[in-house]
């Protein structure tokens, strides 16, 4: 067997979805990768709701498959019901989402990654960093799985730790409290101790998640089905359409809770951690309790309860709408007044976890801590909800890290570019009060940032990155000359004798009528033709708002800048850009309590720095 | 172009100070601007042009314009100087109709001027030792005077409006991200359009009143009153040095307000008016008397100044508080017919038959006069104004879209062109305001 590898590109630690995107990222980057996580079994694991995708989750996933990620394809590869959801609305803000196979999905994910000869897994917890003048350069393995990494230290150019919920994770349902970050599975408590010791604030997060019951014990004839769209669309470029979907698909059910479930809620708030004081932590405000829901609604009689079932090789069926903390025997009951559940058996009670996280202040816009140069943080963290969050978090880490390995420039996803560009931005500007999930309306852009032409906007940078291989790469040519063909197209011709061009602007014109105009044109490629057009004006506008705004968006503060040392500056603005240590104007400008006198000042500051630099660093002349 | 995006615009004489007023313009826009307002060619850099500028007024305004293009220019981008008429109110207009000729054009920052030449290498990091110490000085001046106005009955306002529009934003919002949700209904394209339409109508309520105070001459107006019988006329006359009203010791002489230019101190330019004496019993003399006591009063409530005339000294009684009709107004109090009074007179005294205290009296008004302008809300009423007309554009838009993602689009662009003074409102409070209106979450 001989000495196991020591020496890596990259070290990623952490197997959930942030770690999977990084370790996978750093693959298609060309780069050696070790993937430590404590249990590799639980790779790719869906702990909470086994669904991929929704609004502003699914754009994200899109831009993942854009530039490479896996997240797309093997939710394609293992989803049992498909559904685009807000399909009345107009494109921008319509969202693919996908159900599902739980196991299917982990396994496809461990199929992958095990298919890559440059990733290596290791099964070991991670303790602490080896750092060599802040530069984090490797990692030292505690217990571990493989007796021949027991007590070795792994190096590398650069560290992507992605922790989920497992820092000092602490699991409650009812009163009873057991440490833990995932159900059946022990949290870390070593990472939260190594991150305290290297300076690093942490913050304390909660998240919850509901019971599963037994899919024999519920009566289905009785309740009302749900199914996916009639025709699936798959997430990723790279699925082939005639083998699609290769799962057989499910439908779900509606049930409801009931004002008797209610009722019985509150009259035992005092056994709810989430009132008694137990849990202090601050959970989703878009995701609340049931506990939480019979409190703060009391006026309504029921809550729809969503009946998913997680996967054709288990009986378990996840209740989504009723996330409780509640004591096992409560919710037991809850479950029962449920119509079309009376007998229902819960094979797993919901709980609650609250768990560390580094405040993002502390990391930019390429995931890499301020503090250690090499030391990069994706997924929950960095305080974010959602295995979309996290993947997309997990890639833009993962490229980075291989390009901070390098001596590469670091690359930035713009507000503009991006949903992931969005996040990014908004967890260096805000530090998150509850854990961070993706919402159009945090888009500006969002006419810009649509699911449909992800790869419009993302593929380009992909392969100047060299993260796509030659068939995405041939894809996105085939499309773009496909688009320019279909506009070349529409300018030219009339309807019923008004121009095309100004007919496809008109609602009630959809991809039906334009395909008479355009036949044999792929569907992606007409409905990025629609949307281009129905949001022409706005286009224009924004991209020239967005071009105004590049230069002095991008400008950087440098690193060294004394913020402290501005006088005349205001108190709260010094404070705030002290915090968060903006790298860049924009960033600076978004900051809560700095306004454009602030920056007015800062620019000028630096500019001066920089002429005394110029002055200090002139060689004396001989 | 360097960091700061825009075409900036800002007073760059003293407020009220001068008679002249220069108006300062950088940016690439600078020549477009100009152009589009006056009738000339900017072709030859350097070269002063006398023309006139349109400035929404029923006859254009004559204006030096003095252009130079970038680098070659005090901030290294194509800058221009228009030199106008000053006082309190046309360079404010000058400046709006620049503001409202390009879609890039804004006030500029404290500072910015400066601060762009030293970013464009036009001054050296030694000489701009003095921008930061500048920016901060300025930029405290226009924070007090935002938060007089902002304080204030206007402040609320505004406020009042971008929460409206938030709150409206947020309906509109959760219809959008929050559609799948059993508990959210889309806000009905009538009740929005219905409430978008009354935010029209309130933000050209908020417009309104600037506009016909800007309509006047632009110069501050001060108001002789005090009862009947005061010497108001007299003191009228005396200042403007020749027999415009018409003096009689008969109460009740003046009826119509009169108004005329005057360089007080001979140096600060103001309408000067003399207002029918206040006395609420002449109201019921005739229609006539009544007339002229709602003009005087109308008069009390639009000055910019109020100098009370009183011969007894006393400024009270007579069952007329002229304080209660214009109190947010500086008063100036003088004892007239000074050659009336007993020797130990303290405050102003006039005597407007020989002359007596006239000068003092200038200089005391010209100082009620500037103290308007010192805390630079001249400038902050000019944002105000851009603020309020690009939200109008942009909601007003919206009235005619269809779809909830444009529609609020242009409400979120209203929404940060509120921000100046109403706030910031983050996708984050948008998206709080949800949560706190809806059940959300499955």
């Amino acid at each position: 067997m001989g000495n196991p590898a020591q020496q890596f590109d990259i070290i990623v630690i952490g197997g959930g979805h942030a770690g999977v995107e990084a370790a996978w990222a750093g693959a298609n980057s060309g780069a050696r990768v070790a993937l430590v996580t404590l249990d590799p079994t639980k790779i790719g694991v869906m702990s909470c709701n086994p669904a991929i995708g929704g609004l502003a989750k699914g754009q994200i996933v899109r831009e993942i498959d854009a530039l490479g990620g896996l997240m797309g394809r093997v939710t394609d590869e293992s989803g049992i019901m498909f559904k685009v959801l807000n399909t009345s609305r107009g494109p921008a803000v319509r969202g693919p989402r996908a159900q599902c196979d739980k196991h299917a999905y982990a396994r496809a994910v461990q199929r992958h990654i095990e298919g890559r000869d440059e990733i290596t897994v290791i099964g070991a917890a991670a303790d602490s960093f080896l750092i060599e003048a802040d530069r984090v350069c490797g990692v030292r393995l505690g217990r571990t799985t493989d007796e021949a990494y027991e007590g070795v230290t792994l190096r590398a150019g650069a560290v992507v730790l992605t922790t989920g919920t497992f820092m000092r994770g602490l699991m409650h349902t009812g009163q009873q409290q057991r440490p833990g970050g995932r159900f059946g599975e022990a949290p870390t408590g070593g990472m939260s101790d190594t991150l305290v010791s290297l300076g690093f604030e942490l913050g304390r997060l909660k998240t919850g998640t509901p019971p599963r019951v037994l899919r024999g014990s519920l009566d289905w004839d009785s309740l009302e089905p749900q199914f996916g769209d009639e025709v699936p669309r798959p997430f990723s470029d790279a699925t082939d359409l005639a083998s699609f979907p290769p799962m057989d698909q499910v439908a779900c059910a509606i049930t409801r809770t009931t004002h008797e479930a209610h009722e019985l809620i509150r009259a035992n708030l005092h056994r709810a951690p989430m009132f008694s004081g137990q849990i202090e932590s601050v959970g989703p405000r878009y995701c609340p309790s049931i506990e939480d829901k019979a409190v703060r609604f009391a006026d309504r009689e029921s809550h729809h309860v969503f009946l998913e079932p997680e996967s054709h090789e288990s009986d378990w069926v996840y209740c989504n709408g009723i996330a409780t903390s509640l004591p096992a025997e409560l919710q037991d009951e809850i479950v029962r007044l449920m119509p079309g559940c009376g007998r229902a058996e819960i094979v797993m009670h919901g709980y609650a976890v609250e768990y560390d996280m580094v405040r993002p202040h502390q990391i930019d816009a390429t995931c890499e801590t301020k503090r250690y140069s090499g030391l990069f943080l994706a997924g929950q963290i960095n305080g974010t909800s959602g295995y979309e969050e996290a993947a997309g978090q997990g890639l833009l880490a993962g490229v980075n890290a291989v390009r901070r390995a390098r001596g590469d420039e670091p690359v930035v996803l713009g507000r503009e570019e991006a949903y992931i560009g969005v996040m990014m931005d908004d967890l260096v500007t805000r530090t998150p009060v509850e854990p961070y999930r993706m919402f159009t309306s945090r888009a500006e852009h969002r006419l810009l940032l649509r699911a449909d032409n992800a790869s419009d906007r993302l593929t380009p940078l992909a392969r100047a990155l060299g993260v796509i291989d030659d068939a995405a790469w041939s894809r996105f040519e085939r499309r773009t000359i496909a688009l320019e063909g279909a506009h070349a197209a529409i300018e030219g011709a009339d309807s019923e004798g008004r121009p095309l061009r100004e007919v496809v602007r008109t609602n009630g014109f959809g991809v039906e009528e334009l395909t008479t105009f355009l036949p044999g044109t792929a569907l992606p490629v007409l409905e990025t033709v629609l949307a281009d057009r129905r949001y022409e004006g706005y286009i224009v506008r924004q991209r020239a708002e967005i071009k105004r705004q590049r230069e002095a968006e991008r400008r950087p503060v440098p690193s060294w800048l004394d913020v402290s040392a501005l006088e005349g500056m205001r108190l709260e603005a010094r404070q705030a850009l002290a915090r968060f240590r903006p790298t860049t104007i924009g960033q600076a400008g978004r900051l809560a309590g700095v306004n454009p006198s602030d920056i007015t000042l800062l620019m000028v500051a630096i500019e001066r720095s920089r002429a005394s630099d110029r002055v200090r660093i002139q060689p004396v002349a001989g | 172009m360097p960091g700061l995006p825009g075409t900036i615009v800002a007073l760059a004489s003293p407020q009220g100070q001068s008679d002249r007023a220069l108006v300062r313009i950088s940016g690439h826009h600078t020549r477009a601007m100009i152009e589009s307002l006056c009738a000339v060619t900017l072709e030859v850099p350097r070269n002063a042009m006398r023309t006139a500028m349109n400035i929404g007024a029923p006859s254009p305004l004559p204006v030096l314009v003095l252009w130079s293009r970038g680098p070659r220019s005090y901030t290294g981008e194509d800058c221009a100087e228009v030199l106008c008429a000053g006082g309190r109110h046309v360079p404010g207009r000058v400046i709006a109709a620049l503001l409202r000729a390009h879609d890039g054009a804004r006030p500029a920052e404290p500072g910015e001027f400066t601060a762009r030449a030293f970013l464009n290498g036009k001054l050296s990091a030694e000489a701009s030792e003095g921008v930061q110490a500048l920016v901060s000085a300025d930029s405290e001046d226009e924070r007090l005077a935002a938060q007089r106005l902002l304080s204030g009955e206007t402040g609320e306002a505004y406020r009042t409006l971008a929460d409206d529009l938030t709150g409206a934003l947020a309906l509109v919002e959760a219809g959008i991200d929050f559609v799948e949700e059993e508990d959210v209904v889309a806000i009905p394209m009538g009740e929005l359009r219905s409430r978008i339409t009354g935010m029209v109508r309130t933000i050209d309520g908020l417009i309104g009143p600037e506009r016909t105070r800007a309509a006047r001459t632009g110069q501050p107006r001060v108001v002789l009153a005090g009862a009947p019988s005061t010497g108001k006329s007299t003191l009228f006359n005396r200042l403007l040095g020749r027999e415009r009203a018409v003096t009689h010791a008969a109460p009740g002489t003046t009826r119509d307000t009169l108004v005329e230019e005057h360089r007080l101190d001979g140096r600060l330019a103001v309408e000067l008016a003399d207002l029918a004496g206040l006395d609420r019993a002449l109201s019921a003399r005739s229609v006539a008397d009544a007339g002229a006591q709602a003009g005087a009063e109308r008069a009390m409530a639009e000055a910019d100044v109020v100098v009370w005339c009183d011969p007894t000294g006393r400024f009270e009684g007579g069952g007329l508080d002229l304080r209660t009709m214009a109190p947010e107004t500086p008063f100036v109090r003088v004892r007239t017919k000074g050659d009336l009074a007993d020797a130990e007179v303290r405050g102003l005294s006039v005597c407007a038959l020989d002359g007596a205290g006239i000068g003092a009296l200038e200089r005391a008004i010209a100082d009620a006069c500037l103290g308007l302008d010192r805390s630079g809300a001249g400038a902050v009423v000019a944002r105000h104004d851009a603020a309020l007309r690009n939200a109008r554009t942009a909601i007003a838009e919206a009235l005619g879209l269809e779809e909830a993602e444009e529609i609020a689009g242009c409400m979120r662009i209203a929404l940060d062109a509120l921000a100046p003074i109403a706030g910031h409102v983050h996708p984050d409070d948008v998206i709080g305001r949800i949560f706190a209106t809806f059940c959300i979450g499955k």
